[in-house]
């Protein structure tokens, strides 16, 4: 039984990005993700959060949309904002250590199964796919 | 956001805050420079109370590491919990930055008297 958990960050200035932090984890534990995988997709999440507020809307105040979308197979995040967007960016090389920035798309990938990138007519969205190491025996699809 | 500062000798202790994030980058790291800029280029950086960083934070003590080094000086990590320690090393930082557990450890790697 797939189910779905939803938040809004109304307004989202970089403060926010903590507050999806600590939603991603609630909402993984809650679909039964083991704690590695939840660590690693809630650390995708605050980058793409924070893309959306660096680049989507230039660290003005905007609202962004976080869904997490739960089957036996997998965990799936969305972060969508109506800001103006990034083209969507290939897979970047591995950064150097010594780089000071870039490493916030390449931290998505390393922390993720997939990462796509999804573009509406005002909406982007960026989807981070995490699947299940094993499947829960507890998993009943129910989110409260 | 909090940085405790305290003097070790020819060193110098930085005691991060909770979180190193994309809301308080910035600030972190001008006051890093700040000091750098003021003598304090013999850095540790105390990451034991740090319990989530992002790039942001990372690109931040990568630019307190590239100013100490421009001034003759150095940085070292000292006691990161496992999730920022697990984000060191995919990042691979500690190629680059010596991370360690003991405070004296990492305040002779940052003045050049390694400990025995």
């Amino acid at each position: 039984m797939n189910t779905r958990q939803e938040l809004v960050l109304l307004g989202a200035v970089p403060d926010l990005a903590l507050e999806a932090l600590r939603w991603t984890e609630a909402a993984c534990a809650r679909a039964g993700l083991d704690s590695r995988s939840t660590g690693q997709l809630a650390g995708a999440v605050v980058e793409a959060v924070n893309n959306s507020i660096e680049h989507g809307y230039s660290l003005a105040p905007g609202d962004i949309n976080l869904t997490l979308d739960s089957d036996a197979r997998q965990v799936v995040v969305t972060v969508t904002d109506r800001g103006q967007g990034l083209p969507p960016q290939p897979l970047r090389a591995d950064p150097t250590p010594q780089a000071e920035r870039g490493r916030g798309s390449w931290l998505m990938q390393q922390a993720c199964d997939e990462v796509r990138h999804e573009c509406t007519p005002g909406l982007q969205s960026v989807v981070l796919v995490k699947r299940r190491e094993r499947i829960p025996t507890t998993f009943s699809g129910d989110p409260t | 956001m909090t940085i405790d500062f305290e003097s070790r000798g020819r060193a110098h202790v930085a005691r991060l805050p909770e979180t190193l994030v994309l809301a308080n980058a910035a600030r972190l790291r001008d006051a890093l420079q700040q000091q750098i800029a003021s003598g304090a280029a013999r850095l540790v950086l105390d990451l034991s109370r740090v319990e989530f960083a992002d790039s942001s934070g990372l690109s931040a003590i990568l630019a307190c590491v590239n100013s100490a080094r421009r001034r003759g000086g150095d940085v070292a990590l000292l006691s990161p919990m496992p999730r920022v320690r697990a984000l060191i090393e995919l990042t691979r930082l500690d190629d680059v930055v010596p991370v360690v557990t003991d405070e004296a450890a990492a305040i002779a790697r940052v003045t050049g008297r390694v400990a025995a």
